[in-house]
C-alpha cells in the first residue's frame, strides 16, 4: 500500500522533460514572433537565440544520459525531414541541361575546404582535425536554407540556386566526413578492414537505404495521390521508420535521407510535391531542432575555438562568393544574383552539430578543437547566417515577406 | 495625344504574338523568371522579339510580318527553341494556356517598368488577376478604311476564335465549366469589349479624339477591345485567341484568320451594320462557355447551327483563298481540329482527369510546348 503522503507532490515539486520541452516551446516561439514582427528579423534567429540563453544558463549540463539520446533521436528526425524535403527539391534534370550549375556547386565546395584547411592550419589545428573541419565546413545548413525559404516564401534564381548548392554541399561534407572516418581508423585502429570496409558500408548502406526508402514514398504518393492529407501520415511514418533503421544499422541519417528525398524527385516524372504537406507539424519540428542546435553551445568553446572559429566562418563566406562569382557567367545568373548567393551559403548548423556529434560518438577522445571550433562557428552563424540569407534574397529581390 | 497616322501595309500579312506562362519545375506553379530569361536570350539571335509582361511570370514572344503559315511556323518555332533553351539553364518551365491553372493572384510580382507600375496602381487586384496568356494576331490591310471594314466584317467569327484556341478550363485550381475562362478577366476591364461601329477612319479618330478629351484614354493601348485597329503596324488586332498549347496549334489559328481575311478583303461578302452585334456577346459567350459544341447564331439570317458545324462550313467557303495564300495545311489542321471536336481545354481536362493532378497537368502543358 503506497503512503498516502505520495499521493500529493514533494517539495519543490520535480518537473519533468515535458515541463522543459514545454518551456523552450514557449521562449522559442516568442522569441520567434518578436523577430519576425518587431525586429523585422527571421523567425529561426529567434529560436536559436533561445537555445544560445538556454545552453548559457547550463541546460544542456542538466540532462540524464537517456534524455540526450532522446534528443538526439529528435535532432535527427527533425533534420531528417528537412534534408528529405531539400533533396526533393533538386531536379537532376536541371544539372544535365546546365552543367554549370555543378561546376559552381564544386568550385564553391573546394574553395571553402581549400581556404579553411589552410587557416586552420595557421591556427596550428592539427592537419586531422583541420581535414574533418574543412569537410564540414562545406555545407550550407539546410534546415535554415529550407526553413527561410519556406518562411519567406522566396522564388527566384537564387532562391532556386541556393537549394541546389546546399543540398549538394551536404552530400559532399557528409561524403567527406565519412572518408576521413577512414584516415581516423588507421590512427586509431591498425585493422586493415575497418579502415576500407566502414566508410564503403557507411556510403553504400545509405545509398541502398535511400533508395529503398524513395521508392516506397513514391508508391504511397502513388496511391494516394498528392491531394490527400491521409497518404501524408503514412509517408511521415515511412521517414520516422526510416531515421530509426538509420540508427539500428548504425549508418548516417543526414546522407540517407537526403539521398532519399534525391531519388524520390527524381526517379518520377510526376512533381513529386509532399513535403509541401509539413506545414505545423514540421514547423514545430523545426523549431525543435533549431533550439537543440544552439543549446548545445558552451562558453568555454569560445576560448579554446573563438578566434580559429571566426576566421572560418570569414574565409568560408569569401570562399563561397569567390565560387559563385567566378562562374556566375556561364551559369547564366548576373554578378550581383552571384554575390546574393555566394553569402546565402553562409549559414551553418544542425548538419555541422549532427557530424560533430557523430564523430565524439566514435572517438570520445578525439580533438576537443573539433567541438570548439565547429560549435563557435554554428553559434555565430545561427544567428547572423539567417540574416545573411534575408538580406541577400532582399538584395535581389526574391523574397516575398 | 492624337491617333497615330495608319502606314499602309501589304494586305493579309500577318503578325503572331503569344504571351507564356513561366512556371517552376517543382510544383509547377507561376514563378519568377521573366528578368532572368531576358536576360539570357539577350545574346541569341532570332527572328521577331522577347518581351516582358506585365507580371514577372509572363514573357511575351512574336514573330516578324509573315507571309505564309510556313513563315510562322519556322519563326514560331526558332523563338520557343530559343526560349525553350535558355529557360532550362534555369530549371523553369515554359508552357502555352490562357490561363495557369492554379496559381493564386495575389502571389504576383509586377515585372520592374514605370507602365507596369502605373497600370498595377491603377487596377488593382485586376491588374494581377489579369495573369491571363493570350494569342494576339495581327492582319496587314492596305488602307484604314478597309481595317475597319476588316474588323467589322471579321467580328462575326470571333466566337471561331475562341473555341478553336481555348485552353483556359482552369482558374484558382478550379474547374471553371468554361472552355475559355481567361476572357472573363478580361470582360472586367472598362475600356474591354468591342470597338464602335465607325467604318471611316475619319469617324474613327474623331472617336478616338473624343475619348482622349474625356480624359480615359491615353492611346490605343488603353482600349482591350476584342479586335483594335493597329494604325502604326497598318493592320487589325485580333485578341480573343488563349494562347494555345502547341506552336504549331497557334501557327494553324493565325493562318486560319488570315484566309478569312483575304476572304473578306477580297469577296467583300457582308454589308456591315451596327445590328450585326445584336447577337455578338451571346456567341461570345457560347464560344467561352461550350467552346466547339457552343451555339452560333448567324447575325444576318438568324440560323443557329453549332459552332463546330459554322467552322467546318467557313472552312469550305474560304478554301479557294486558304489555297491562294498557301494556308492549306493550317486550314486542315483547323478542320481536324474541329472534327474531332477537342480542343486544348478539352485536352486539358482529360489530362487532369488522368492525372488526377493540376501539378502534373502543368508539367504536361510544359512537355506539349516544348515538343
Amino acid at each position: 500500500m503506497t503512503s498516502e503522503l505520495s499521493l500529493f507532490p514533494g517539495w519543490p515539486p520535480a518537473p519533468d522533460p515535458v515541463f522543459f520541452a514545454g518551456l523552450a516551446l514557449v521562449f522559442a516561439g516568442l522569441a520567434g514572433e518578436i523577430c519576425f514582427r518587431k525586429l523585422r528579423l527571421p523567425r529561426i534567429t529567434g529560436y536559436a537565440v533561445v537555445g544560445l540563453v538556454g545552453g548559457t544558463l547550463g541546460l544542456s549540463s542538466m540532462l540524464d544520459a537517456q534524455t540526450s539520446a532522446a534528443i538526439r533521436l529528435l535532432i535527427d528526425l527533425a533534420l531528417g525531414l528537412l534534408l528529405f524535403e531539400l533533396g526533393s527539391r533538386l531536379n537532376l534534370k536541371w544539372m544535365r541541361s546546365n552543367p554549370w550549375i555543378i561546376v559552381t556547386s564544386a568550385l564553391e565546395a573546394l574553395l571553402t575546404f581549400v581556404a579553411v584547411y589552410v587557416v586552420l592550419r595557421v591556427f596550428n589545428v592539427s592537419p586531422l582535425t583541420a581535414v574533418l573541419i574543412a569537410s564540414i565546413s562545406m555545407a550550407t545548413s539546410p534546415a535554415v536554407v529550407i526553413q527561410l525559404k519556406n518562411e519567406l516564401r522566396a522564388e527566384g534564381q537564387v532562391t532556386e540556386r541556393l537549394l541546389a548548392l546546399a543540398a549538394l554541399n551536404s552530400v559532399y561534407a557528409v561524403v567527406a566526413v565519412k572518408l576521413v572516418y577512414g584516415w581516423m581508423h588507421q590512427a586509431y585502429h591498425s585493422s586493415f578492414w575497418v579502415v576500407l570496409f566502414h566508410p564503403l558500408y557507411l556510403l553504400v548502406g545509405s545509398i541502398v537505404l535511400a533508395f529503398v526508402l524513395a521508392k516506397a514514398c513514391n508508391l504511397v504518393f502513388r496511391k494516394f495521390g498528392s491531394q490527400d492529407h491521409h497518404g501524408f501520415v503514412v509517408l511521415i511514418g515511412l521517414i520516422m521508420l526510416m531515421v530509426a533503421l538509420v540508427h539500428m544499422l548504425k549508418l548516417p541519417n543526414s546522407l540517407t535521407l537526403l539521398l532519399a528525398g534525391i531519388i524520390f524527385r527524381n526517379v518520377e516524372e510526376r512533381p513529386q510535391l509532399w513535403p509541401a504537406y509539413f506545414g505545423t507539424a514540421g514547423w514545430l519540428l523545426a523549431v525543435v531542432l533549431f533550439v537543440l542546435t544552439s543549446l548545445a553551445f558552451q562558453w568555454e568553446y569560445v576560448v579554446i575555438g573563438g578566434l580559429a572559429a571566426l576566421a572560418i566562418i570569414v574565409v568560408r563566406s569569401l570562399a563561397k562568393v569567390v565560387g559563385t562569382v567566378a562562374v556566375a557567367h556561364q551559369a547564366g545568373i548576373s554578378y550581383k544574383q552571384a554575390v546574393a548567393l555566394g553569402f546565402s551559403l553562409c549559414p551553418m548548423a544542425s548538419l555541422a552539430f549532427v557530424l560533430v556529434a557523430d564523430t565524439y560518438d566514435i572517438y570520445p577522445q578525439f580533438d576537443p578543437m573539433l567541438k570548439a571550433v565547429v560549435m563557435c562557428a554554428i553559434a555565430v552563424l545561427q544567428l547572423v547566417g539567417p540574416l545573411v540569407v534575408y538580406w541577400a534574397l532582399a538584395l535581389v529581390g526574391e523574397r516575398k515577406d | 495625344m492624337s491617333l497615330e497616322e495608319f502606314i499602309p501595309s501589304k494586305p493579309c500579312t500577318f503578325g503572331v504574338e503569344l504571351e507564356m506562362q513561366l512556371v517552376n519545375r517543382h510544383d509547377y506553379d507561376l514563378t519568377k523568371a521573366a528578368s532572368d530569361l531576358m536576360r539570357l536570350v539577350a545574346k541569341e539571335t532570332h527572328p521577331g522579339e522577347i518581351k516582358p509582361e506585365m507580371t514577372e511570370s509572363m514573357i511575351e514572344l512574336s514573330t516578324d510580318i509573315c507571309h505564309h503559315h510556313s513563315d510562322a511556323v519556322t519563326q514560331l518555332r526558332r523563338v520557343r527553341d530559343v526560349l525553350v533553351a535558355a529557360s532550362e539553364q534555369l530549371n523553369v518551365g515554359l508552357c502555352g494556356g490562357g490561363t495557369h491553372a492554379f496559381q493564386r493572384w495575389s502571389e504576383r510580382t509586377i515585372y520592374d517598368s514605370p507602365r507596369f507600375h502605373f497600370l498595377s496602381e491603377l487596377y488593382g487586384y485586376l491588374a494581377k488577376q489579369f495573369t491571363v496568356f493570350g494569342q494576339h494576331v495581327h492582319i496587314g490591310c492596305p488602307d484604314p478604311d478597309s481595317a475597319l471594314y476588316l474588323l467589322h466584317a471579321m467580328s462575326r467569327y470571333i466566337p471561331h476564335f475562341i473555341a478553336l484556341s481555348a485552353s483556359s478550363p482552369y482558374v484558382q485550381g478550379v474547374d471553371t465549366g468554361f472552355h475559355s475562362a481567361r476572357l472573363n478577366s478580361v470582360f472586367a476591364f472598362p475600356l474591354s469589349g468591342r470597338a464602335p461601329f465607325v467604318l471611316k477612319w475619319e469617324d474613327f479618330e474623331t472617336y478616338f479624339d473624343k475619348m482622349v478629351k474625356t480624359g480615359v484614354v491615353e492611346s490605343m493601348k488603353d482600349f482591350y477591345w476584342d479586335i483594335r485597329p493597329k494604325p502604326g503596324f497598318g493592320t487589325i488586332e485580333v485578341r480573343v485567341m488563349d494562347t494555345p498549347l502547341s506552336i504549331d496549334r497557334a501557327a494553324a489559328i493565325a493562318c486560319y484568320i488570315q484566309s478569312l481575311a483575304r476572304y473578306l478583303l477580297e469577296e467583300r461578302p457582308f454589308v456591315l451594320s451596327e445590328d450585326d452585334y445584336l447577337v455578338y456577346t451571346f456567341n461570345r459567350f457560347e464560344a467561352c462557355r461550350f467552346g466547339l459544341d457552343g451555339a452560333y447564331v448567324d447575325p444576318q439570317t438568324g440560323e443557329r447551327t453549332t459552332l463546330g458545324q459554322h467552322i467546318a462550313q467557313t472552312l469550305k467557303v474560304i478554301k479557294p483563298h486558304a489555297a491562294a495564300l498557301e494556308a492549306e495545311a493550317a486550314c486542315e489542321e483547323i478542320r481536324e481540329l474541329v472534327a474531332s471536336g477537342k480542343n486544348d481545354a478539352v485536352w486539358l481536362r482529360e489530362v487532369h482527369a488522368d492525372a488526377k493532378s493540376l501539378n502534373e497537368m502543368v508539367r504536361q502543358q510544359c512537355l506539349r510546348w516544348a515538343a
